[in-house]
C-alpha cells in the first residue's frame, strides 16, 4: 500500500472517529466514543481512557453494567448501574461514596463494551503524529517559511485545541441539579409493643447510620421522665418506657405522650419527637363457658374494686327465680394489656356476675349472666 | 531612514520589550489562576478547588465531581496558551536583545493575543457559569427537618482564596487580556508599518539603481 493511501485511510479513520463522537450525542447512533474525564469510576476507568459504547437497544443493560447516560447534548456520564427504581435507573461511580440522583431510563444511551486505556491510545496517537511530522518535515518547514500569516495560524491552532477539548469533554449541564446527594432519614413506623413497656421506632436511612442513643426522654403533660433505648437493628430504635409513664398519663387524664430521642449518627445527630396516642378504654367483658373473661386494653392495670356473683336457681314448675347464694369477691387487678379469667362455680341454674372499677375517675359497672346448663 | 521611520523604530523597540514582558507576565498570571486554589470549602465538605485540580471530601470520604473534572480538562487549553505566551515572550525578547529579526516573534505574540481574547471567553464561561454553578451546590446546609425529626448534619461554606479568588473577577481578567491584545496589536501594526517603509525604501533603491521610473 502506498504512503498516500495510508495517509488517506488515516485521515478518513480520524474523521470517522470525530464524527462518531459528535453524532452519537446528537442523535441515535449505534456506536459511541467517549473520553473519561474524571476519577469517579477509578480504578475501573481512568481519566483519558477511551470508552466504546454500543446503543442500549442493541446490547441491553442491567445491574452492574457500565453505561453512558446523557442528561443533555453536552452532559454525559459514564457510571455503573446499581439498581432500577420503577422508571428510574440508579447509577454510581465506582469511586463515589454515593449514588447519583435517580435518572430516567431514557437518559441511558449506551452500554460500555470496550475500554481503551489512555496509556494505549494516547502514545499510539502521539507516535502516529510524530511519524507523520518526521515524514513530512520538509513540507512542513517549507509551509511555515512560506506562510506569511503566522499570527492567523497560531490563532487557528488554538481555536482547534478549544473545539477539540469541548467536543471531547462533557460540559457540566446547567440544569443538572444535585451534585452531592444529601444524607437523610425518615420515620417509617412507630408502635407500642405489648404490654406497653417498649416502643419500636423504625427509620428509612439514606447514607446515614445510627451509632448510639445520646438521650431519651418521655414527656407526659408537663412532666419529663428519663427513659432508656437501644438499637436492635441498623434502622430501628427501641425505647424502653418506664412503668410510671402510663400511670402518670392516666392520673393526668391525658390521651398522649411524647418520646424525645437524640440519636448520634455517623454524620451528625437527630433530635426526634414522636407523639403517641393512648386511649383509655373500658375492660372487655365476655362469658366463656362458666367463666367471665376480663380483658384490659389499657397500658395500666385496672383494679376491680368490687365483684359480686349472684347464683340463681329456677323452678320450672312454679317458674320462680330464686337467689341461691351471693358471693362477694375480693378486689383483684387485671394487668395492662392482659386478660383475667374469673371462674364461677356451677350453683343453681345461672349466675349474675357484677364488677365495678374506676376508669378516668368514673365508676364503671359491668354485669353478665352465666348460664350453667 | 527617514525621521518618521526612526521614531517608529524607537517606539517599536520599546513596544516589543513591553509586549514580550507582558506576554510572559500574562502567561504566568494565567498559570497562577489555573493552578492556585481559587476556592476553599469548609464544613462537611472540605477541600479546595483550582481550575486544573480539586480535592474534596464529604464527611471525610473523597468525592470526585465529574463536572469539576470536566473543568480541569478544559483548563488544559488555558495552560497550553499560558505556556505558549511565556515561550513566545521569552523568544521575542531573546531575538530582540540578540539583534536578530524579531518581527516573527511579534507575529507569534499577536497570534497569542488573538487566541487569548477567545480564551478569555472560555475562561470567563468556565469560571462565571460552570464553576460558580457547581460552587453554589457545594455551599449548602445538610440540616433538615424530616418525619424522623430534626437532622443536624452540618453545612459547608465556600470562601474565595486571596488573592487568586479576587483576580477571577471577569473585569480583571478581561482588562488584563485586553491590555495584552492592545499592546500585541499595536506592536504588530508598527512592524507592518516598518515593513511597508522598508519595502518603499527597497523599491526606491531599486528605482535609483536600475533607473526605474514610477508612473
Amino acid at each position: 500500500m502506498s504512503y498516500k493511501s495510508v495517509r488517506k485511510i488515516t485521515l478518513v479513520v480520524v474523521l470517522l472517529l470525530l464524527t462518531f463522537i459528535l453524532l452519537s450525542r446528537l442523535m441515535y447512533f449505534p456506536v459511541n466514543l467517549s473520553i473519561v474525564s474524571g476519577y469517579s469510576m477509578y480504578p475501573t476507568l481512568r481519566p483519558g481512557d477511551l470508552v466504546v459504547g454500543l446503543h442500549k437497544e442493541i446490547t441491553g443493560y442491567g445491574v452492574g453494567d457500565v453505561v453512558v447516560w446523557c442528561s443533555s447534548l453536552t452532559y454525559c456520564t459514564v457510571h455503573r448501574v446499581t439498581r432500577f427504581m420503577d422508571a428510574y435507573v440508579m447509577t454510581k461511580g465506582d469511586n463515589n461514596p454515593l449514588e447519583d440522583p435517580p435518572i430516567p431510563e431514557s437518559y441511558v444511551k449506551y452500554k460500555v463494551v470496550l475500554v481503551v486505556p489512555s496509556i494505549a491510545w494516547l502514545p499510539a496517537c502521539f507516535i502516529l503524529a510524530s511519524l507523520y511530522l518526521i515524514k513530512e518535515r520538509k513540507k512542513i518547514v517549507m509551509f511555515v517559511r512560506g506562510f506569511t500569516g503566522v499570527e492567523l495560524l497560531v490563532f487557528l491552532v488554538f481555536i482547534i485545541i478549544n473545539i477539540t477539548l469541548i467536543a471531547l469533554v462533557p460540559i457540566y449541564h446547567f440544569t443538572t441539579e444535585p451534585v452531592i446527594t444529601k444524607p437523610s432519614m425518615y420515620l417509617t413506623s412507630i408502635e407500642i409493643l405489648d404490654p406497653g413497656s417498649l416502643i419500636l421506632v423504625r427509620y428509612r436511612l439514606q447514607y446515614l447510620s445510627i451509632i448510639s442513643i445520646a438521650g431519651c426522654l418521655i414527656e407526659v403533660g408537663d412532666q419529663l421522665i428519663k427513659c432508656s433505648a437501644y438499637i436492635p437493628t441498623s434502622d430501628s430504635v427501641i425505647i424502653v418506657v418506664p412503668p410510671e409513664t402510663y400511670t402518670l398519663a392516666y392520673e393526668k387524664g391525658v390521651n398522649s405522650f411524647k418520646t424525645l430521642v437524640n440519636l448520634t449518627l455517623d454524620k451528625g445527630f437527630l433530635v426526634g419527637s414522636y407523639s403517641l396516642h393512648i386511649s383509655w378504654n373500658r375492660l372487655g367483658v365476655s362469658v366463656n363457658g362458666s367463666s367471665l373473661v376480663l380483658s384490659n386494653p389499657n397500658y395500666i392495670p385496672i383494679n376491680i374494686t368490687y365483684a359480686k356473683v349472684t347464683y340463681v336457681s329456677y323452678d320450672k314448675e312454679s317458674r320462680i327465680h330464686k337467689v341461691v347464694q351471693v358471693d362477694e369477691l375480693k378486689s383483684f387487678v387485671v394487668g395492662p394489656r392482659n386478660t383475667y379469667t374469673l371462674l364461677v362455680e356451677s350453683k343453681g341454674e345461672y349466675a349474675y356476675v357484677m364488677i365495678k372499677y374506676l376508669l378516668m375517675g368514673e365508676e364503671v359497672v359491668e354485669q353478665r349472666r352465666i348460664d350453667f346448663s | 531612514m527617514s525621521r518618521e521611520e526612526l521614531i517608529l523604530v524607537r517606539r517599536l523597540r520599546k513596544l516589543v520589550v513591553l509586549t514580550s514582558a507582558y506576554s510572559v507576565f500574562l502567561g504566568l498570571f494565567m498559570i497562577y489562576l489555573v493552578v492556585t486554589p481559587l476556592y476553599v470549602v469548609e464544613g462537611v465538605i472540605k477541600g479546595y478547588i483550582a481550575l486544573i485540580h480539586h480535592e474534596l471530601t464529604l464527611y471525610g470520604t473523597p468525592v470526585v465531581l465529574d463536572a469539576l473534572s470536566g473543568v480541569s480538562f478544559l483548563s488544559i487549553s488555558l495552560l497550553i496558551l499560558s505556556i505558549y505566551l511565556i515561550l513566545t515572550g521569552i523568544l521575542t525578547l531573546y531575538l530582540f536583545f540578540s539583534g536578530r529579526d524579531f518581527s516573527v516573534g511579534v507575529r507569534w505574540l499577536f497570534g497569542g493575543g488573538l487566541s487569548a481574547l477567545t480564551f478569555s471567553g472560555l475562561f470567563l464561561a468556565l469560571v462565571s457559569r460552570v464553576l460558580s454553578r457547581i460552587l453554589s451546590q457545594l455551599s449548602l446546609s445538610f440540616d433538615q427537618v424530616t418525619s424522623a425529626g430534626t437532622l443536624y448534619l452540618g453545612s459547608s461554606k465556600i470562601s474565595e482564596t486571596y488573592p487568586a479568588g479576587y483576580f477571577l473577577s471577569p473585569l480583571v481578567v478581561l482588562i488584563v487580556i485586553l491590555v495584552y491584545v492592545f499592546f500585541a496589536a499595536v506592536t504588530y501594526l508598527y512592524v507592518m508599518m516598518l515593513s511597508e517603509y522598508k519595502l518603499a525604501r527597497q523599491s526606491s533603491y531599486r528605482g535609483i539603481k536600475y533607473g526605474i521610473v514610477g508612473s
